[in-house]
Parts: C-alpha cells; sequence; structure tokens
C-alpha cells in the first residue's frame, strides 16, 4: 500500500488526543462505506416496519375481488402506487402492501429471539467466567451440549409442538435455543476481564461480587457481545422467514416474507414475481445487520481487518 | 491419543443422551394420542383403554421415557401410527438421499468459497476483493430456499437446461447449487482471513526470499496452512448444511429427510418430527466427533488434552 505522508502539526496532536474512544470508535467506522450502507438499510426496514401501516397503499388483509384475473390467476405489477403496484397475490391481495407489513414481523421476531437469548447467554456466560472453577465446568459443558444442537431442527420440533402460537411463540423458540455462542463469547471475556485492575480496585473500594459483575465488567464486555448479537438478528430474521415457509411460522392473518415465497413458488411458472420480491426484501433486511455487523467489528478492533 | 479419543467418544454419548431426553420431554409437550389414531373417531372408552394399555401410555412419564430410551439404544425410534409404518423405517429410507445432497452441497461450497477466498485475500483491499466480499455477505445474507427457489424458476423453468425436481443426478444440482451458494460464503470469509494471517508468517517470506514465483508460495506455503481452520469450519458446519438442504429439498421434490419432514409437519406427526430431529442431531453430533479424531490426525499441533 502507498503511504500517505502529512506533515503533523502541534495543533493536530493535541486534537487526536482530545477525541473521546467514542469519538474515534464513530470515526472508524464512519470511515467503513459499507458499515454505514448497513446503518442506512437497518434504519430504512426499522421505519417501514414502524409505519407500515401508513406506508401501505392498500389493507394486506383483503382478497380483493377485483385482485385477480377472470380465470382467479394473481395480477401483474400495475405500476400504480394505488391500485396493486406490485400486482398480487393468488387470492388478490396487494402484494406491495403485504410487503411493507412483513417487515413488522421481521423485526419484531429479529429483534425479541436477539433480546432473549443475550439476556440468557450473558447471563450464563459471565456466571460462569466470574465464579471459574466448579461452576465454570459444569455451565460450560451444558453450554456445549446445546450448541452441538441443531438449531433449526430443534426450533422447528419445538415449534410444532405448541399449539395455538402466536408471534411471541416464534421469537420466544427461536431465542431460547441460541443463547449458546452469547454464552460462550461472554464467558471468555469475563475471564480476562475477572483479572482487570478496575476489578481490583472496585473490590478494594468495598464493592459485592454481583455489582461488579453488573455494574464493572457488563459494561466493558459489551463489545463482541453486541457484534455478534446485531449478526444474530440477522440469523434470526432468517429463520423466522423459513419457520412461515415451512407452514409453521406466525399464525395467520400475520404477513410473512416467508409465507409469501411459499404462496408464491405455487405460481412459479406464470407469476415467478411472488417469489422476487419478498425474497428481496428479507435479503435487504439481513444484509444490512450483516453489514452492521462487520462494521461494528472492524470498528472495534481497528487491527482485525488488516 | 488414544485417550482422547475414548473423553471425545463418552462426550459424544452424553451430548446424544441429553438430545435425546430433550427431543422426548419437548415431544411429550403434545397431547396427541395414539389410541384414537389407532382405534378412529368412534371407538368406545374401553376399546382405547385396552389399546393404552397394551402401548403403555397408562404407564408413568418416566417408564415411558426409559422405553423410548431402551428402543432407541435398539436403533428403534418407535411406531408411527399417521403414517402406519416405524419411524426408523421411514427416516432411514430418506437419510440417503440427503446424504447424497450434502456431498453435492459441500462440493459447491468447495468449489465456489475456496476460489473466492484465495482471490480476496492475494488482491486485498482492490476493488475485486471488495466486490467479493460484498457478494459474500450478500450469499450469507439470503435464505437458501430463496436462493433454491430463483434457481428452479430460473435454470430449471425458464432456461429449462435441468430437471424441475425428483431424484436423479441432475435434479442433485440445483438444490445442491442452492445450499452452496449460501454456505460457501462462510468458506471465503475464513479462508481469506486465514490466508492474510498466513502471508504475514516468516516462512512465507523466506520462501520469497529463496524465489520462488508467487504462485508457487501462493499455493504450496500459503494456501496449504490456511486450509486448516477451513476443515475445522467443515466439522461445525454440519448442522447449519443440514438445516439448510432441509427446507431446500421440498422445493425440488427431493425426497430426502427434509422432504420427509415437512410431510410430518403437514400431518402435525409428531413422532416422525421427533424420530427425525433425534436421527439428524445424533449424526451430526458424530460427524463433529469424526472430524474431530481426523483433525487430531492430520494437525500433530492439536493438543489431546
Amino acid at each position: 500500500m502507498a503511504l500517505r505522508v502529512r506533515e503533523i502539526t502541534l495543533a493536530d496532536a493535541s486534537a487526536e488526543r482530545n477525541r473521546t474512544p467514542l469519538q474515534l470508535f464513530m470515526r472508524r467506522f464512519l470511515r467503513n462505506r459499507l458499515a454505514v450502507l448497513g446503518v442506512v438499510l437497518v434504519l430504512f426496514m426499522v421505519a417501514v416496519a414502524l409505519f407500515a401501516r401508513q406506508l401501505a397503499p392498500m389493507n394486506p388483509h383483503i382478497s380483493f375481488p377485483d385482485g385477480t384475473t377472470a380465470q382467479g390467476l394473481p395480477l401483474p405489477p400495475t405500476w400504480n402506487w394505488h391500485h396493486f403496484f406490485l400486482g398480487t397475490d393468488s387470492s388478490g391481495r396487494d402484494e406491495m402492501s403485504q410487503l411493507l407489513y412483513g417487515t413488522q414481523v421481521s423485526m419484531e421476531v429479529g429483534f425479541m429471539a436477539t433480546l432473549i437469548t443475550l439476556v440468557i447467554g450473558v447471563f450464563i456466560g459471565m456466571i460462569s467466567g466470574f465464579l471459574g472453577g466448579f461452576w465454570d465446568n459444569v455451565l460450560m459443558r451444558f453450554t456445549d451440549i446445546v450448541l452441538a444442537f441443531p438449531q433449526l431442527l430443534f426450533i422447528i420440533l419445538l415449534r410444532s409442538v405448541i399449539p395455538n402460537p402466536t408471534v411471541a411463540t416464534v421469537y420466544i423458540v427461536i431465542g431460547v435455543l441460541g443463547w449458546a455462542g452469547v454464552a460462550r463469547i461472554a464467558r471468555g471475556q469475563t475471564l480476562a476481564a475477572r483479572k482487570m485492575e478496575y476489578v481490583d480496585a472496585a473490590r478494594s473500594l468495598g464493592s459485592r461480587n454481583l455489582r461488579i459483575v453488573f455494574m464493572h465488567i457488563f459494561p466493558n464486555i459489551m463489545s463482541p457481545v453486541i457484534v455478534y448479537a446485531t449478526l444474530l438478528v440477522a440469523n434470526n430474521i432468517i429463520f423466522e422467514s423459513a419457520l412461515s415457509f415451512l407452514g409453521i411460522g406466525v399464525p395467520d392473518p400475520t404477513v410473512s416474507w416467508g409465507k409469501m415465497i411459499n404462496l408464491g413458488l405455487s405460481w412459479y411458472q406464470t407469476d415467478p414475481w411472488l417469489i422476487v420480491w419478498p425474497g428481496v426484501a428479507i435479503a435487504i433486511a439481513t444484509l444490512g445487520f450483516n453489514l452492521l455487523g462487520d462494521g461494528l467489528n472492524d470498528a472495534f478492533n481497528p487491527r482485525a481487518g488488516e | 491419543m488414544g485417550s482422547f479419543i475414548v473423553r471425545r467418544l463418552i462426550w459424544t454419548i452424553v451430548t446424544i443422551w441429553a438430545i435425546l431426553t430433550v427431543t422426548y420431554f419437548i415431544a411429550f409437550l403434545v397431547p396427541a394420542d395414539p389410541a384414537r389414531l389407532i382405534a378412529g373417531q368412534h371407538a368406545s372408552a374401553a376399546t382405547l383403554a385396552a389399546i393404552r394399555h397394551h402401548l403403555g401410555l397408562d404407564k408413568p412419564l418416566w417408564w415411558r421415557y426409559l422405553a423410548y430410551f431402551n428402543q432407541f439404544v435398539h436403533g428403534n425410534l418407535g411406531y408411527d401410527f399417521i403414517m402406519r409404518r416405524t419411524v426408523s423405517g421411514m427416516v432411514l429410507q430418506a437419510a440417503p438421499y440427503t446424504l447424497y445432497l450434502a456431498v453435492v452441497a459441500v462440493f459447491f461450497e468447495i468449489l465456489i468459497g475456496i476460489p473466492v477466498g484465495i482471490i480476496s485475500a492475494v488482491k486485498r483491499y482492490s476493488f475485486i476483493d471488495n466486490f467479493l466480499r460484498f457478494m459474500t455477505i450478500l450469499g450469507i445474507s439470503m435464505p437458501t430456499y430463496w436462493v433454491g427457489s430463483l434457481l428452479l424458476v430460473l435454470v430449471a423453468f425458464k432456461l429449462g437446461v435441468l430437471p424441475l425436481g425428483g431424484v436423479s443426478p441432475a435434479g442433485a444440482i440445483l438444490p445442491g447449487l442452492a445450499v452452496g451458494i449460501t454456505g460457501s460464503a462462510f468458506y471465503a470469509r475464513i479462508l481469506r482471513s486465514a490466508t492474510l494471517d498466513v502471508m504475514r508468517m516468516d516462512y512465507v517470506r523466506t520462501a520469497r526470499a529463496k524465489g520462488i514465483p508467487n504462485w508457487g508460495v501462493l499455493m504450496k506455503h500459503t494456501v496449504r496452512n490456511a486450509l486448516i481452520p477451513v476443515v475445522t469450519y467443515f466439522g461445525l458446519d454440519f448442522g447449519t448444511l443440514l438445516g439448510g438442504l432441509i427446507v431446500t429439498e421440498t422445493i425440488f421434490n427431493w425426497t430426502g429427510l427434509g422432504f420427509l419432514l415437512n410431510t410430518a409437519i403437514g400431518n402435525a406427526d409428531g413422532s416422525l418430527i421427533m424420530g427425525i430431529t433425534l436421527f439428524s442431531a445424533s449424526s451430526i453430533v458424530i460427524m463433529n466427533l469424526l472430524v474431530d479424531i481426523a483433525y487430531a490426525f492430520l494437525d500433530p499441533r492439536v493438543s489431546y488434552s
């Protein structure tokens, strides 16, 4: 790589010294164009989810009588925002409005499942790392077993035996099975943090163990956990769509992109776009979180990408 | 080495036992009544009680758990009263198809992932690297079953060059490719960073200083060593691979475990879902064991303690 030599003035040096870690982090993050694209995509998806009701041109749950052709086939795109912009599905429902409403379930399941995973994983990991010895061994062996479970299969099994599911059922099922990876990371970080001087300092000031773990160690181990959590949101969005695709996801009439792809698959010979649109929506949402997670990782660990 | 294998083996058995136990108690949540499935809706209470007694359903939960455990140890996953066949029979019939597809999928993962990872590392920070890195993140971001659906529409239907579905060597290409495209992204990323790490090593600089051409250094000294973490990942990846296959099989009417699972989900067939989960999870754990042992033989630096 070419070296760019620049004269460093005294003013530059002092400006550099006065930057807070947050400012340095922000500067590294914003320099990464893909990471910024990730933030934009995530914010876009969250905004669409929050304002789906206002944005949707039609009611996504209504099967319009004029929504299918005389032969009962889905309508092609009309490119008229208020009248079947992207066409309809085989039940005569507006495709564009369904896409916008689908964002809600994706974001809800993505965030809530990740939150559940984080709470369980961080708690087990920190306790394990802080206690060490016997309990660390027991908890980590347990974590290893959970890590060996194929997650999608157990999500399918657990979800298929629960009667009368709601959206919450889906994110709880996805969330409770994913914590092992988080626990591993939190444990490793806690193990390293336990020997830090600030922990000794807190203890010498009379802090109890619980206070040390949650007030002092917790904020210091969060950066790798946040990176992992961001990537988990993307993963959980795909899990939800896969469950809905298999017909055991969110219950009707909740709109889900996975369900739309499943429905579209019956019509791929005449209306392949019914498969394309919801898949593009999933890809944009997960791409946003994956880019954001990668960007956060590079900004937290400035040397990792070199 | 011997004690490493023994300890790893015991751990595998403990894990499979844990999977069996969790699976059994999850499946126990279903209020399904096999007696009614056998006798029909209009059977008398006495008939139902007799069948329940015959099946051992009137016994306490711990007794039935031990009975299931005993069955499992003998390779029997129970009888499916909806399909009216044994669960092990159906699972063992479907499993070879999934294994076949898994081999095809891994072939595509390696075929795509390894060249992309090497090119990305060699041309690091160039336009090609940025483009490939973006493509790998995009690959990770796409659901496997969606990539499969797109391939079905574009390659099988519009171009008509490959079959729309069904079990045949040509029919394995598209579902395998769908899993391969999404799975290769992980291989490419791991290989890129591993290659970059190895390229900084002293022995690579020495090889270069000896005057070995760049291509030779790359192939003989760099990539060969960078493949070690890729092999590790190969072992860890089996669960994800199987998950991808299971959702993709249905699209192509590939009658493996995923197809069977989809049928079971449609029938709300708890014992079959449980049997497939148990069989697949055990296979993954055993596969991990085999990869670990093979790895210990291949890499003398692995500590056996």
